[in-house]
């Protein structure tokens, strides 16, 4: 009967699932709206390095860098805003991070428009329902800067985990609006509407990334992969500005 | 306040087909082992089982005809039934058990009455879980009767009751009975049930009244085997006094008992022992008979005897062929006292 | 011959060694996280972490929808309960397998399958909307909905549990006794299982209380609208671990509070 016990205990060590198992997997924790970019640039990076493969965790990046302080086994951070990694350098997890890419605001709207969003001011009319994400994430701070800077008064119907989940809201119609990132139009095309906000009345977000504290040695070749010519082009290709 | 039937109905594999009536005043046991439809009869009455063929009245109005698609259901039949476990609701008092039915019915002042005449007022705040067996009769009884039904259905009433209190409680609804203006139909599976408190038997065996009719007749003449098995024994009403009972139809027995006043004797016929010369013993009923008639079943042999007081003696096959019997033939009988059931009538 | 000792009072059954082990192991499986949690709480801050707006808004919403919640799920879940337990009829048990569920379906899922059919464009919520211009994703009355909607099983299966246990022919008598259908239900029926019913609501409302998958999938994130507790939980964590324990610890708070007042009465049994 011990015995039972002890072999069950041992059986399911395994499944632990100690930190740097697989010395060739590196985890990146990424922005939700990086989904469709990385996961290119990921599959790109794995056919260069036969043997090293790509793991990536995509959600709102506050979120992201709470996981990292609280010890997630993350290699790589690439973060929406520099707010958000300036949590992860404040509490000492990560290195000096650099920038890799910029993006913008726009509105993505259900395909048939059926609150006849034509411009942001458009949003600030009671009877839309418009989403955005939650403030603490970059893109919800971005949108809060937005309409600050517009000086439209907007009460959002709901504050959303990350922007992929904005973008559900509307492609579903069940949201008027959404606000997303510039990128984010290009990931759903066909099913959705997308709504340009001009350059002046915008707000820019720089993407930095970096290396995680205890990350494995192969992680700095993503870094470098990323903010790379190969990087680059794929980003570029996915709507993302320059750093 | 009377009651007819003719209830055809099938659940299952089992068929029903029965007829009865019941009159006002009158006490109708219907009899029969498990499972012969004696509670479907009395559910169909009540209102919980319907029929599928026939027609049942109370007091000459249908409450259940299929032919005319007529059917009351049970909460307006005014029809009182106690329950074989009592069924008293256990969440509340017994007070509030009683008056259940009034307070539906919306009639009132029905209730005081009953808990007197059961002598129930100190029992009224109880639970049904602190009523011993006979107290929870007592208050299903008066629970039924508080809502003035026009007749009264009791459903297996002693069953739930251990040997010695069952004694003791048959007698007490033999009284209630008796003065009951109502008419009442009681379900049973013990011989004895019926013979202290019937005025008339129906049997019902596998879906089917076998025989019928009063009490002493059912009780002395059984047609089935069943029935000649649990029941044919001898039932004598008269009066008993210092242990000698005096029968209504002439002749006295010694009995054991310590009753007084109006009884009622059952004597199984197995008790009485046939002799062809005068036997020597200790018991104190014992005379010369002659047969009146010998009747064969499969496993005894019941032999009527004359009186008075007349009595029904059961031999077996081996011992008729010893004794030789035939019709008109004397023959002694030995009854023991201890082996009569004395009960208060 | 051994002599065994024996316990003065109450008997006591001797288990097998292994039975005690695993037990202490479950329990610590159960206890070591409340453990964690407590450690980690940051006691001093718990003032003020707890009287943000935002925590107050988070609390009020979620009592308020909880018990909302629970009430739909009594007042619809008692007769479906009822039905199930009393009636025949073909396809009952797959009924019955419907009925149960959001039990198993994984909440954000039951949230997506709310969408389909009460959002903008879902198969009823359409009509409600282009008739009525009410869109219940986004309101309370979503966050009601998707409470309802995972708890409902819960008070199902404890009441169609007790209802079976209970002896029809209690109701049968009451009917002799002039009861119709309906005052049978209310003063026979429902009070015998009393008991069960209330061990149900109060399982529906801690359920309705904990649930984050379906209503955030389902009715959004906003607070004094639709951010109930849980939801306040998950937004914590994106900025501070503090403020997410503090309100876990709220949660925490008060449903242990209703699960130990219950005493025990939880399993269905009935004294």
């Amino acid at each position: 009967m011990r015995l039972l016990v002890v072999s069950l205990i041992a059986a399911s060590l395994p499944f632990a699932g100690c930190a740097n198992d697989d010395a060739s997997t590196i985890t990146v924790s990424a922005a939700s709206s990086l989904t469709d970019a990385f996961t290119e640039i990921g599959a790109a990076f794995e056919e260069q390095n036969s043997g090293t493969s790509i793991r990536f965790n995509f959600a709102g990046s506050s979120r992201l860098a709470e996981q990292i302080n609280s010890g997630a086994p993350v290699d790589v951070f690439a973060s929406a805003s520099t707010a958000a990694m300036q949590r992860a350098v404040d509490a000492d997890s990560v290195e000096s991070p650099r920038a890799f890419a910029t993006n913008s605001l726009a509105i993505a709207v259900p395909l048939q428009n059926p609150a006849d969003i034509s411009d942001l001011t458009d949003l600030a009319d009671p009877a839309v329902t418009l989403v955005v994400c939650d403030s603490p994430v970059p893109c919800g701070a971005a949108a809060w800067e937005l309409f600050a800077k517009n000086n439209l008064a907007i009460k959002p119907a709901s504050l959303e985990p990350d922007v992929r989940a904005v973008l559900t809201k509307v492609v579903v119609d069940e949201a008027d609006a959404g606000i997303v990132y510039r990128t984010d139009l290009n990931a759903v095309v066909g099913e959705v509407k997308g709504i340009q906000i001009r350059d002046e009345v915008n707000v820019i977000n720089e993407y930095p990334i970096t290396v995680t504290t205890d990350a494995k040695p192969d992680a700095r070749s993503f870094v470098e992969f990323v903010t790379g010519n190969d990087g680059q082009r794929i980003l570029q290709s996915w709507g993302f500005g320059r750093p | 306040m009377s009651v007819t039937a003719r209830i055809v109905t099938s659940v299952g594999d089992f068929h029903l087909d029965a007829q009865l009536a019941c009159a006002p005043g009158e006490t109708v046991a219907l009899l029969g082992p498990n499972g012969a439809g004696k509670s479907m009869i009395v559910k169909a009455i009540a209102g919980l089982q319907p029929i599928e063929r026939g027609c049942i009245r109370i007091d000459s109005t249908p409450v259940d005809e299929p032919a005319s698609t007529t059917f009351i259901p049970p909460e307006r039949r005014r029809v009182g039934m106690v329950f074989q476990d009592y069924l008293l609701f256990p969440h509340m008092s017994v007070r509030q058990n009683i008056e259940f039915g009034p307070r539906n019915l919306k009639v009132t002042g029905t209730t005081q009455p009953w808990i007197e005449r059961l002598d129930l007022t100190e029992l009224l705040e109880r639970k049904p879980a602190q009523l011993s067996g006979g107290q929870s009769q007592r208050v299903a009884i008066a629970r039924a009767l508080a809502t003035n039904p026009r007749a009264l259905l009791l459903d297996e009433p002693l069953a739930a009751l251990d040997a010695a209190t069952k004694q003791e409680v048959r007698g007490q609804l033999r009284h209630f009975l008796t003065d009951f203006e109502h008419g009442t139909i009681l379900v049973t599976h013990d011989p004895l049930d019926a013979l202290v408190l019937a005025d008339r038997i129906v049997v019902v065996e596998d879906g089917r009244v076998t025989q019928q009719g009063p009490t002493a007749e059912v009780a002395s003449q059984p047609r089935t085997d069943y029935l000649a098995k649990i029941l044919g024994v001898n039932l004598l009403r008269g009066d008993v006094h210092e242990g000698v009972m005096t029968a209504d139809g002439g002749g006295s027995l010694v009995v054991s008992t310590d009753l007084e006043g109006p009884a009622v004797v059952v004597i199984r016929p197995q008790a009485i022992t046939l002799h062809a010369n005068k036997p020597e013993g200790s018991a104190r009923n014992v005379w010369e008979s002659t047969v009146l008639g010998i009747e064969t079943h499969h496993d005894q042999v019941r032999v009527a005897l004359s009186g008075p007081p007349e009595l029904t003696a059961a031999v077996t096959h081996a011992a008729e062929a010893d004794l030789k019997l035939v019709p008109g033939q004397r023959v002694w009988m030995s009854l023991k006292a201890t082996d009569t059931d004395v009960h208060p009538a | 011959m051994t002599t065994v000792k024996r316990s003065v009072g109450q008997a006591s059954t001797k288990a097998p060694p292994i039975v005690m082990v695993l037990a202490a192991i479950a329990l610590a499986f159960l206890i070591i996280p409340l453990v964690g949690l407590f450690v980690e709480t940051p006691w001093g801050q718990l003032p003020e972490l707890l009287t943000t707006p935002t925590a107050i808004e988070a609390l009020r919403l979620s009592l308020i929808t909880s018990m909302l919640a629970a009430a739909v799920a009594t007042v619809l879940g008692v007769p479906l309960a009822w039905v199930l337990a009393r009636k025949q009829f073909t396809g009952q048990r797959i009924m019955r397998g419907i009925v149960l569920l959001p039990l198993v379906l994984p909440p954000v899922v039951g949230g997506v399958t709310l969408l389909t059919a009460f959002g903008r464009r879902g198969l009823v919520g359409q009509y409600l909307y282009d008739w009525f211009g009410i869109q219940l994703p986004f309101s309370t009355a979503g966050v009601v909905m998707a409470e309802a909607f995972v708890a409902m099983p819960f008070l199902v299966i404890t009441v169609e549990g007790a209802l079976r246990s209970i002896d029809t022919r209690f109701e049968q008598a009451a009917r002799t006794l002039g009861a119709s259908p309906r005052t049978v239900l209310f003063r026979v029926t429902l009070p015998m299982i009393s008991a069960s019913l209330i061990a149900g609501i109060v399982l529906a409302w801690a359920r309705a209380l904990g649930e984050f998958g379906a209503t955030i999938t389902f009715a959004g994130n906003f607070p004094g609208v639709t951010q109930t507790l849980p939801l306040a939980v998950y937004s914590a964590l994106e900025v501070s671990r503090e403020e997410a324990i503090a309100l876990s610890l709220v949660l925490l708070a008060v449903s242990l509070t209703v699960l130990v007042s219950l005493r025990g009465r939880f399993l269905g049994s009935r004294s």
